[in-house]
């Protein structure tokens, strides 16, 4: 990916188009200093099922050049993870379970082009919502959700049209990564599938079993013990959450 | 466009060898989050005002102060409520207000303030090449780091295209302000699909670019910058550790901390 | 030594039908300056690609023939060994810096060659101060304009110390100004002896800066030779899409052929050989260009002033009125505030004190969508609006916003199609047609909502030359039909031959108002705001008239009247 220039012009051009349209929306904040409303998060999806590996490193990036305007802080480094992953999962969870182009036309495709927005969105969120609720930031339950909200209604919305109106012309000028990259081969057929199982456990399971911690209805009876309990509960998620982020982990390396 | 909040001085701040900048960003990111006392975080906040002074770039302060309020008001005002504590204030509408509750707000609104305060100073006195740079001389490959430049130096080309094309839609009678949310949140594909193309366009030309100039010739790079440290750079570590050293310590004896 | 020699090159792009080269031969000796003309998609940018090997290694497909540069065969050469012998510079000088400041980015080659820090320095000072960018190495390259962002991509490449030097249409983007500058720094570099091949569609610069030309139309090598020997065959070069340069047409059209430098030298020649200007003609000339009566006062300005935002005062005080059925051309420098004021007429801007006036009524009541449905806006860049995905789309998103349905929807699409000549392409995708397709189409989806005023910001910028008289021919006939047209534009001969007026601009103000005669005839004037009359006008002015046109200067001098030696 890093030895293929045009890629490295991709992973810039997903990070600067990410940032400049996550900038503006800056002055909408949902949670100040922390979140805002971001039409933006349409773009490493789409990019994603584009660019592949350039839209992760791009996604990235681009939050980490809006973090510069508002928000910078140790929450960046998870702002970081989550957003790579956002950008990821896309194209790796669509190469795993079809072979057809990511553009929606039939129910079928419809419904697994949601699968995929869900997926990467509970990923983004529990990543982000772990990340600073261990910061001691915010409670796990409400950034979490939120970062899942936003992140699905507006790629649902958009990225759609998106991709119709941009994925026939990034294959047809031959900017497609399957393009660039030659090589890629997917995982095998069973790995690939232990992968999706792994990873939507890790994201689902992971979104519930946080926002459980989270508003104190299971006690981790562990931490209790060990006398780490605090106010912000920043080390019930931190420890509590992960065998999900684990799975998550696992489960992306196997896919 | 110019978007960022770098000032161009010439301070002992800007003069920073770029990994003295980095590790004392990542320094002063972690001293703030060991304490949470209002008043064992308020030197900190003193020395920062200081470094800000130094630097000159309290006038960015300017720009960003309607940010910091509205970011301490509520951080406050969530936490005043939702924190616990004995020592009861009073009771709005089933909510407890405790000292504890209190002192605790104020605390974690003081500590993210401070947060932003320490990137803002970062960012006002380190050029997007000093954090690449510093990023590399911490072990960032130099294609990542490149990368990354690239994409900062491309935001603000993006988004002056993306008001030339607002304009442009709206000269065709696009109005985006008219309709739900979800048709407004539509109107914006008349901006993002232009903006993206003219990037793809673009995409080539950079990569064809890049090759010309030979940006894959194998050697070993060199640098053009020639970064040197000098006692400053020791001064600025040394305050950076020991604000951490400071704060481990009061929490090891039980203090700074709220309840 | 040959520094070039290309023999039978061909190419065809991977999946392609067609090849993109054909049987290419030609040869360059070292501290030549050979240009390469042709129209757009001819392959001159395809040429050049394959000296430094971007193809095939960047773009694949089946390359043959033989490439040499100074005597040694390229095809083993990787794009980067060869980087450092060849330096290539680009139209788009946008995606072609990559760094924050200056100084980095005359690092940026050298670096990845592992030279050392004083090398660079001496390196990077010497290249800036060949392009006339000395001390600037602190500034931000987003801060500076097209040309000086063109001269620093140069010098970046010169950096490299490059023994060949590539242009590929380094000026088509660049105004009046800065083109000039630019076309004088390679005349430097030529002198210093670097040997350079250039790319342009304009033959006019080539005088006193080419040594060969190499002519190509559809892959093949049309016609190659001296200066001396291709310039001065109008339609020859006309043929192959390359605006002949407008002196070397002249004297061919008398009869002359000979090289002639400038002005200075032409005229000196015309007059030596007792050229006679007729005034009688002239008067004739003049007389029939009164006939235009333009209708009442549609647009109108008073006393407007804007400042941006943050301050910058962009307008100072404009008093302006355009009749119905005008062609007017709006010129000055970048950042005279051409834009700014063109953006008032449809509302796109609010003016800070004065008004704009629609036929009477203050343009605030109208708004914005009430004005702009009136007076369309086509920006410069067509790709700043296109969006759809397909032409039909394009073209009815206007119409539609302004709340028109089928069929009348319909009918106003394909009338706009057929105005611009784009019937037949309804269900293309608008991204994969010609710089010039585009062009027209971005006219055409403003055309359609029927404005009674058309506004075009430099709608011949970045179009070859058989695509520039297409675009202008086709805006004489709407305004011949009845549209007001107002051009913003660098090109001398575009206002010379298509507007009936022109507003002269210079930092926020009007610097003169009148019939294009009558502002051509302003010197001054013309020179504060850093335009450059047409060749054959400038000559004309010599004699003391204003011909517009070749054909106009011809009219009014009887070249029956020369000497033959």
């Amino acid at each position: 990916m890093w030895g293929n220039t045009r890629m490295v012009v991709l992973t810039a051009i997903c990070a600067s188009l990410y940032a400049a349209i996550l900038i503006p929306f800056k002055v909408i904040p949902l949670i100040p200093g922390v979140t805002e409303f971001r039409p933006a998060n349409a773009v490493p999806i789409v990019c994603s099922l584009m660019f592949g590996p350039a839209a992760a490193w791009g996604s990235g990036f681009g939050n980490f050049i809006g973090d510069f305007f508002g928000g910078m802080g140790p929450g960046s480094l998870f702002g970081f993870l989550g957003n790579f992953f956002y950008g990821l999962i896309p194209y790796k969870l669509w190469g795993a379970l079809s072979s057809r182009e990511p553009v929606p036309r039939g129910p079928l495709s419809w419904l697994l082009l949601a699968y995929v927005i869900l997926l990467s969105s509970t990923v983004c969120g529990v990543t982000i919502g772990w990340g600073l609720n261990l910061l001691g930031f915010l409670p796990f339950s409400v950034l979490a959700s939120i970062i899942v909200t936003n992140n699905s209604v507006v790629a649902l919305v958009l990225s759609p049209l998106l991709l119709r109106a941009l994925y026939p012309r990034v294959k047809g000028s031959g900017l497609h990564y399957t393009d660039l990259l030659e090589g890629r081969a997917l995982s095998a057929g069973r790995a690939r599938l232990w992968g999706v199982l792994l990873l939507s456990l890790g994201a689902f399971g992971g979104l519930a079993w946080g926002e459980l911690i989270s508003l104190g209805t299971v006690k981790l009876r562990l931490i209790q013990e060990l006398g780490m309990t605090t106010a912000t509960g920043a080390f019930d998620v931190g420890l509590g959450m992960l065998p999900a982020i684990a799975l998550i982990v696992l489960g992306l390396a196997l896919l | 466009m110019a978007i960022y909040l770098y000032l161009d001085r010439e301070s002992p701040i800007h003069r920073l060898h770029p990994v003295t900048k980095v590790s004392s960003l990542v320094l002063l990111f972690i001293a703030p989050m060991l304490v949470i006392h209002p008043v064992v975080l308020f030197p900190f906040l003193l020395f920062l005002l200081g470094v800000g002074v130094t630097s000159g770039c309290l006038t960015n302060l300017r720009r960003v102060w309607p940010f910091m309020v509205t970011l301490f008001t509520f951080t406050f005002l969530i936490w005043c409520f939702f924190y616990g504590g004995q020592r009861e204030v009073f009771r709005l509408a089933g909510l407890r207000i405790t000292q504890e509750s209190m002192l605790f707000g104020l605390g974690m609104a003081l500590r993210l303030v401070l947060l932003f305060f320490v990137g803002l100073v970062f960012l006002s006195t380190t050029r997007i090449e000093e954090l690449t740079a510093g990023l590399q001389r911490l072990g960032l490959p130099y294609i990542v780091g490149f990368t990354l430049s690239l994409a900062f130096r491309l935001v603000p080309v993006f988004m002056d295209s993306a008001l030339v094309i607002v304009q442009a839609q709206r000269s065709r009678g696009l109005d985006f302000g008219r309709g739900g949310p979800l048709q407004r949140l539509r109107k914006y594909l008349t901006v993002i699909i232009p903006v993206f193309m003219t990037a793809l366009r673009k995409a080539d030309g950079m990569a064809v670019a890049l090759e010309a100039r030979g940006f894959r010739a194998g050697q070993e790079r060199t640098s053009c910058f020639r970064y040197s440290f000098s006692r400053l750079d020791g001064l600025a570590l040394v305050a950076a550790v020991s604000f951490n050293v400071l704060y481990l310590m009061l929490r090891h004896w039980g203090m700074g901390l709220v309840g | 030594m040959e520094a070039v020699t290309v023999e039978d090159l061909s190419f065809t792009y991977r999946g392609a039908a067609s090849r993109a080269l054909e049987g290419i031969d030609f040869s360059q000796a070292e501290g030549e300056v050979l240009a390469v003309l042709g129209r757009a998609g001819a392959g001159k940018t395809t040429l050049v690609r394959c000296l430094n090997r971007i193809i095939p290694a960047f773009y694949p497909g089946e390359l043959e023939g033989q490439i040499c540069l100074f005597g040694r065969p390229v095809d083993h050469e990787g794009v980067s060994q060869l980087a450092g012998q060849v330096g290539m510079v680009f139209q788009d000088f946008e995606a072609q810096l990559f760094s924050t400041d200056v100084r980095q980015e005359m690092a940026f080659g050298l670096e990845s060659q592992g030279l050392s820090y004083r090398e660079m320095e001496s390196r990077a000072g010497r290249a800036l101060d060949q392009v006339g960018l000395g001390g600037e190495l602190r500034r931000d390259p987003s801060t500076l304009s097209g040309g000086e962002k063109q001269r620093l991509a140069i010098a970046s490449i010169l950096a490299l110390e490059p023994r060949l030097l590539i242009l590929d249409e380094p000026t088509t983007d660049l105004d009046p100004l800065g083109k000039e500058r630019l076309l004088q720094v390679i005349r430097g570099l030529r002198d210093q002896g670097l040997t350079v091949i250039l790319i342009t569609h304009e033959s006019a610069d080539l005088t006193g800066l080419a040594d060969r030309l190499v002519i190509l139309s559809e892959g093949r090598i049309a016609q190659q030779g001296h200066v001396e020997e291709l310039l001065p065959q109008p339609a020859s070069l006309e043929t192959h899409g390359v605006r002949p340069a407008p002196l070397s047409h002249l004297l061919s059209c008398l009869g002359l052929s000979f090289r002639a430098d400038g002005l200075q030298q032409v005229h000196g020649i015309l007059e030596k050989r007792g050229l006679r200007f007729d005034p009688c003609r002239y008067q004739e000339l003049l007389e029939k260009g009164k006939g235009g009566a333009y209708g009442s006062v549609i647009l109108q300005v008073e006393g407007l002033e804007f400042s941006y935002p943050d301050g910058r005062k962009a307008l100072g005080g404009i008093d302006l009125e355009v009749r119905e059925g005008e062609f007017l051309a709006i010129l000055g420098h970048n950042g005279s505030g051409k834009t700014t004021l063109a953006k008032h007429f449809n509302g796109l801007l609010c003016p800070c004190h004065g008004r704009v006036l629609w036929r009477g009524r203050d343009a605030r009541s109208l708004g914005l969508a009430g004005l702009a449905q009136q007076v369309g806006y086509v920006f410069q860049n067509p790709d700043h609006q296109l969006f759809a995905a397909t032409v039909e789309e394009e073209v009815a998103f206007g119409p539609r916003n302004f709340g028109l349905r089928p069929p009348e929807l319909q009918h106003r699409v394909y009338e706009a199609l057929e105005i611009m000549g784009l019937r037949g392409y309804e269900g293309r995708d608008p991204f994969r047609l010609t710089k010039g397709e585009r062009q027209r189409l971005a006219v055409a989806s403003v055309l359609s909502s029927h404005p009674q005023v058309l506004i075009l910001d430099e709608p011949t910028t970045g179009l070859d030359y058989g695509e520039q008289r297409r675009m202008m021919d086709q805006l004489k006939w709407l305004n011949e039909s009845g549209h007001t047209v107002i051009i913003i534009t660098h090109s001398p001969w575009v206002i010379a031959e298509y507007a009936h007026r022109a507003v002269v601009m210079s930092q926020g103000r009007v610097l003169a108002d009148g019939s294009l005669r009558e502002v051509f005839d302003r010197e001054g004037v013309l020179r504060e705001a850093g335009f450059q009359l047409p060749a054959v006008t400038a000559l004309g002015r010599r004699w003391g008239f204003v011909p517009l046109s070749l054909e106009e200067f011809l009219y009014c001098c009887s070249p029956k009247s020369l000497v033959d030696f």
